[in-house]
């Protein structure tokens, strides 16, 4: 009861119509809310996007016009805000208002709407019984039931006069007429399936022939899935900003997966961004290479993303809070790559509540942890790590038989060539720690400490130790190989985030990142007799270490309410190391480069006609210490929306792109990747002209988008070993060759965002074309390039049940293939016979397709919350044999193809618990 | 019972299926041989290059072409000799000389050029006459096997570390094995090679050598696109490339060599 009084009391004090209380400053009792503090910076998001966020991140209840509010472009920088406070923000200057009930749901309206549609909404808390005489007898009263927060007209409302038998239903309009009705004194009553029930006292004033009564929807009782897809959107594609995808990690867990729900996977269900590629975490946006995106956590960039080979990313979604990928035309702020930008924030944690949780899978565990400190104080922490289950096993040893021979006998059967005796094999894993503390001493600072460390041990090595006869003749025999591949990344960020005024924000990152990456694939053998030992090795050793050292400060200022300021500065020094040497002995790559790489940007945005038209131009200066050169990158983006659903968008954008990762060739020991610096003449400094423009038109339950690009590429580099003639291994700089490229497409979107049934369709026609004169004398299509791709992601929501599946299609890949033979009498008299192949690239391996599907039911606790889910995903369902590449052997002249295929059915098993 | 869980949870394995295919028509480059070496007349050979689905790997020859050699700025018209050779027997061939080839077909301009290097210059070697222990049936099987003699070595100048070629060949009429055992097979070649390198020496391993008796030591100084038909190609689909040739339009070997012969006698231990 006192609970009741309180929010009562605070409803009244909050929520009245005009929200005149926050700027009157009256004294209220406290809410609940009170203690709900919001620290947030949202840049020119739209304001359902916002309100999302809140539901999701605070555990608000917010019940809004989605139409209405993904018009409204909000901007505001919260530090320590009450949720009250926050509200008052959301709504002033923008003709809404907000109420608060009971269960304390927040209702946010559009106040005009109800004075264009004339409706008088009548609340039945509001009015008292009318206790004068009455005025009019036996008339006819009619009008229109409606959603009060939404103002949807409902149909199907029962409508009657109280101690009578008079009444009606709404009609599909929501419109309803009583005739005959005593008096204007009566009690109207109104109910409805999911609405709070409601009574509205007559008066001689009311208008008895236009009386539209408002019906609040009951949270409690409103089915679960329609307020989950109002609330949280695993994808949002829509947005202020062109080719932006927003994930939600939190809702990762809906869509199937190969052993572990992952971020960077779930992307590659999007429209832009190719799905057939089973082998790399990495994301080929719109034709470039995963180099080319740019991918930052918390603030510093990370180099690797794959763990297993490339199967998972190294991203724990248990650490993350939300993901934003840029796919082309992205704002000055950001730079440094050619492609696209992913920007990954991490949890901050609860102040409030200690929370556990993990999963457990057929791939991996996983554990996490949010500890509320101090009031101002909170950490996030999470680690992960493989184990030697049955789907891990299962991509290791698939990966091995199709790397090398030379691995392919080891790997699989757990026994050493011949099968001799005394084998030991190593184990191989990945691990994952990710860390965040987040500091909020004042109501103008927050300070963050974000550490992330994850690697990947992959351990091919067996050894075999002396057989028993030997041993008994004196005789000591070892020999074995050594494959060890380590790589991994650390990085940690600290950063600062100042609101100097309520219209000055900045945020200062620094920031270090770590890639590493060692290759140790070596045999060696020692023989020993009394008195005599010898000891051989032979193999390869691969060293790639790099250094990012990073300094960046972000300023937003707010000069008017049509112009916003972006600026900010950054410098980065880079430090990177790669050897590579044979038989401990030969060094044949030992290349050091260091650089400083530090610049500035400049952007500024403007608001025209009531924000409908947000015009964004900018321009990025950079210094890059190896060239002594200055880069200039213009930058420009537009938004028109033309209508309240219906939007024009487009950007310009000019890209430079300063540390390169090559792919070494090996096939015989496997490739091998390495980052290098851009120099001046062996790798050039690249660059990218990126176009885009873009129609989409959305509703609150649905979004339509279509989008096309066109992107050039200039002093790209590759590496190959193919046409060097150095025998004696690897030249340095003659191996690069230096080319052109461009890549075109058009994107199609379908989204139905609401309901027990989600999902979206996409359809994507592109073309990636290299130009490459040491590979041909045209145009040819580069090897990422896919023409079609379709892909459809539908999840239904029943109960404690999700059910989702994915269907991808994609056209085939490039590839070469033998085209004729020859024979060449060598000086030794010998003749050795050679393959030649096709023009690069003009063979197109088989469509790619596959099925995904997965089951999870949830488990509640008392509070009816959410606390985990068990599932079962089923991965490639129909067992579709995709090929990932093609082997050639020649066997009596005859070339045999081999398809190495992606993997197959692999289903997965999930359990995932949490304390709150 | 593990297994079976696995097998149970896996029936649909990752696996390769292999098929013979029908691949798109061959290249249509002609295939060049010429090996320029210093004192003799120029000389060619020119084919057809073979289907990936024939039973041989070299096609059939390649004649009555015009073709051309300019070399100190005289151009040298060549004569079809039939069976793809083509020679001009007034161009004799000089070392540190350039040739220029060039030639049309299937409405391509074929072209290639290439220097004969200089002779191999202070040249040594380490013996000219080593020892071998002969393995017989009747050797007795000692394990681990007795040390080997030590390699021959030869050494030459090689300030811009180009490329050298040594090639092993027994002179002998009727050369003794040095594996004499009735397991030996019978065709074991007379001639062996090293492989090319950049430095100014290298080893002639002893065990090596199959045979006893006379042995030349033909050391070439060679050129880079030679050096680069010892590479392995590739043969996955993700890198699969066309062998490496200097001639444009056209795959094979134009390439001018040189060479310095020593001799050896390989005895009996």
């Amino acid at each position: 009861m006192k609970r009741t009084l309180i929010v009562l009391i605070s409803i009244l004090c909050i929520c009245s119509a005009q929200s005149q209380i926050f700027k009157k400053q009256v004294k209220r009792l406290p809410s609940p809310l009170d203690k709900i503090k919001i620290s947030e910076h949202f840049r020119m998001e739209p304001l359902d996007s916002v309100y999302n966020f809140l539901c999701e991140h605070y555990g608000l209840k917010i019940i809004y016009d989605t139409a209405y509010c993904s018009t409204i472009l909000f901007d505001y920088w919260y530090i320590g805000t009450t949720v009250p406070i926050a509200l008052e923000i959301t709504i002033r200057d923008n003709d809404l208002s907000c109420t608060i009930d009971s269960t304390l749901t927040i209702y946010v309206k559009a106040k005009h709407i109800h004075n264009v549609k004339k409706r008088t909404l009548a609340f039945s808390n509001n009015i008292k019984k009318y206790q004068g005489i009455p005025q009019t007898l036996k008339f006819n009263l009619s009008g229109h039931i409606a959603d009060d927060s939404t103002n949807e007209l409902l149909a199907g409302a029962y409508v009657s006069i109280k101690g009578t038998s008079l009444g009606t239903i709404s009609d599909k309009d929501g419109a309803y007429t009583i005739n005959d009705v005593p008096s204007d004194t009566v009690t109207i009553s109104v109910s409805l399936i999911g609405y709070t029930p409601a009574d509205i006292y007559l008066t001689p004033k009311t208008d008895k022939n236009s009386l539209t009564i408002g019906l609040h929807q009951e949270a409690h009782m409103l089915d679960e899935a329609v307020i989950t897809a109002n609330k949280i959107d695993l994808m949002k594609m829509s947005g202020s900003t062109i080719s932006t995808i927003k994930l939600s990690p939190e809702k990762l867990a809906q869509i199937p997966n190969v052993g572990e729900k992952d971020i960077m996977r779930t992307f590659q269900l999007m429209p832009g961004i190719s799905a057939a590629n089973e082998s790399s975490s990495g994301l080929y946006v719109r034709g470039g290479t995963p180099d080319q995106n740019l991918v930052i956590y918390d603030g510093f960039t990370v180099y690797q993303v794959d763990h297993l080979y490339g199967f998972f990313s190294a991203f724990n979604a248990n650490a993350v809070k939300e993901v934003e990928l840029f796919k082309g035309g992205f704002e000055a702020k950001y730079g440094g790559r050619l492609s696209s930008v992913t920007d990954i924030t991490g949890k901050e944690g609860s102040t409030k509540q200690f929370n556990l949780g993990g999963d457990v899978s057929l791939l991996s565990a996983n554990l996490f942890t949010e500890i509320p400190i101090t009031e101002n104080l909170s950490m996030v922490a999470a680690v992960r790590r493989s184990w030697n289950g049955p789907i891990y096993n299962w991509i290791f040893n698939s990966f091995n038989k199709n790397s090398g021979s030379s691995q392919q006998t080891n790997s699989g059967s757990g026994r050493g060539p011949g099968g001799a005796d005394g084998v030991t094999k190593a184990k191989s894993y990945f691990y994952d720690i990710n860390t965040r503390l987040t500091f909020t001493p004042t109501k103008k600072d927050v300070f963050t400490y974000s550490f992330f460390n994850g690697s990947d041990d992959l351990n091919n090595s067996f050894t075999v130790n002396t057989p028993a006869f030997l041993a008994n003749m004196g005789i000591s025999l070892n020999f074995g190989t050594t494959d060890v591949t380590t790589y991994g990344n650390t990085g940690m960020s600290m950063g600062w985030q100042r609101k100097w005024t309520s219209k000055l924000h900045s945020n200062t990152v620094l920031s270090y990142s770590n890639f590493y990456s060692d290759r140790n694939r070596i045999t060696n053998g020692t023989f020993g007799r009394p008195g005599d030992t010898t000891t051989t090795i032979t193999g390869i050793f691969e060293h790639n270490n790099l250094k990012d050292l990073s300094l960046r400060s972000d300023f937003d200022w707010a000069i008017t309410k049509w112009n916003h300021i972006g600026f900010g500065f950054f410098g980065t020094q880079y430090d990177i190391k790669y050897t590579y040497s044979q038989n401990d002995t030969a060094l044949l790559v030992n290349s050091h480069n260091a650089s400083l790489l530090a610049g500035g940007y400049l952007q500024d945005q403007f608001l025209f006609f009531k924000n409908k038209l947000v015009l964004t131009p900018g321009v990025r200066l950079s210094y890059f210490g190896t060239t002594q050169k200055q880069y200039t990158e213009p930058r420009l983006a537009l938004n028109y929306n033309i209508t309240h659903k219906l939007s024009f968008k487009a950007a310009y954008g000019e890209y430079y792109q300063f540390a390169n990762r090559i792919t070494r060739e090996d096939i015989s020991a496997g490739s091998s990747e390495f980052w290098i610096l851009s120099d001046k003449t062996t790798v050039p400094v690249s660059s990218a002209v990126h176009y885009i423009a873009g129609l989409s038109y959305e509703t609150s339950a649905y979004l339509f988008g279509v989008e096309g690009y066109y992107k050039s590429l200039d002093n790209i580099t590759q590496y190959t070993e193919r046409f060097s003639a150095n025998t004696s291994g690897i030249s340095y700089s003659q191996n690069f060759y230096v080319g052109t490229g461009y890549s075109q497409g058009i994107e199609f979107t379908a989204q139905k965002k609401l309901g027990k049934f989600t999902g979206w369709v996409s359809y994507t026609l592109a073309k990636t074309m290299d130009h490459f004169a040491i590979f041909s004398a045209q145009d040819f299509p580069a090897d990422q390039d896919v023409r079609h791709e379709f892909k459809i992601v539908g999840m239904y929501k029943w109960n404690r049940w999700d059910f989702a599946a994915t269907w991808i299609y994609a056209s085939g890949k490039p590839y070469t293939a033998p085209g004729g033979s020859y024979g060449v009498t060598l000086l030794d008299g010998t003749t050795e016979n050679y393959v030649t192949v096709t023009s690069k690239n003009t063979l197109r391996l088989p469509d790619y397709h596959r099925m995904d599907v997965s089951v999870n039911f949830h488990f509640y606790n008392e509070a009816k919350k959410d606390v985990g889910y068990v599932g079962i995903s089923l991965f490639n369902v129909y067992a579709r044999e995709n090929v990932w590449y093609k082997e050639f052997t020649v066997v009596d002249n005859h070339v045999v193809e081999t398809n190495v295929n992606y993997l197959s059915f692999t289903p997965n098993l999930t359990l995932s618990l949490k304390l709150k | 019972m593990k297994k079976s869980i696995v097998f149970i949870l896996f029936p649909v394995a990752l696996f390769s299926c292999k098929k013979e295919v029908s691949l798109p028509e061959y290249n249509v480059d002609p295939v060049v041989t010429a090996y320029l070496s210093p004192g003799i007349a120029f000389s060619l050979l020119l084919a057809h290059q073979q289907s990936t689905s024939s039973e041989t790997f070299s096609g059939p020859s390649l004649d009555s072409l015009d073709i051309t050699v300019t070399s100190n700025d005289t151009v040298y018209h060549l004569t079809s000799k039939g069976n793809g050779v083509y020679t001009d027997s007034e161009l004799i061939l000089r070392a540190g000389n350039k040739y220029d080839l060039q030639f049309a077909y299937n409405n391509k301009v074929v072209t290639a050029s290439t220097v004969i290097p200089l002779k191999p210059a202070s040249v040594t070697q380490s013996a000219t006459e080593i020892s071998i222990k002969q393995v017989t049936s009747s050797t007795t099987t000692t394990f681990p096997p007795p040390a080997q003699a030590d390699p021959v070595t030869l050494t030459w100048s090689n300030d811009d570390a180009s490329y050298y070629l040594i090639v092993v060949q027994n002179l002998e009429k009727n050369p003794i094995r040095v594996i004499d055992t009735t397991s030996t097979s019978a065709d074991t070649t007379l001639i062996f090679r090293n492989r090319p390198t950049i430095s100014a020496s290298e080893d002639i391993n002893t065990r090596s050598f199959t045979y006893f008796g006379r042995h030349r030591i033909v050391l070439f100084h060679i050129n880079p696109d030679y050096a680069s038909l010892y590479d392995n190609s590739s043969s996955n689909s993700q890198n699969l490339s066309t062998p490496s040739t200097g001639i444009n339009n056209g795959v094979g070997i134009f390439t001018g060599i040189n060479s310095d012969t020593l001799y050896l006698q390989v005895d009996k231990q």
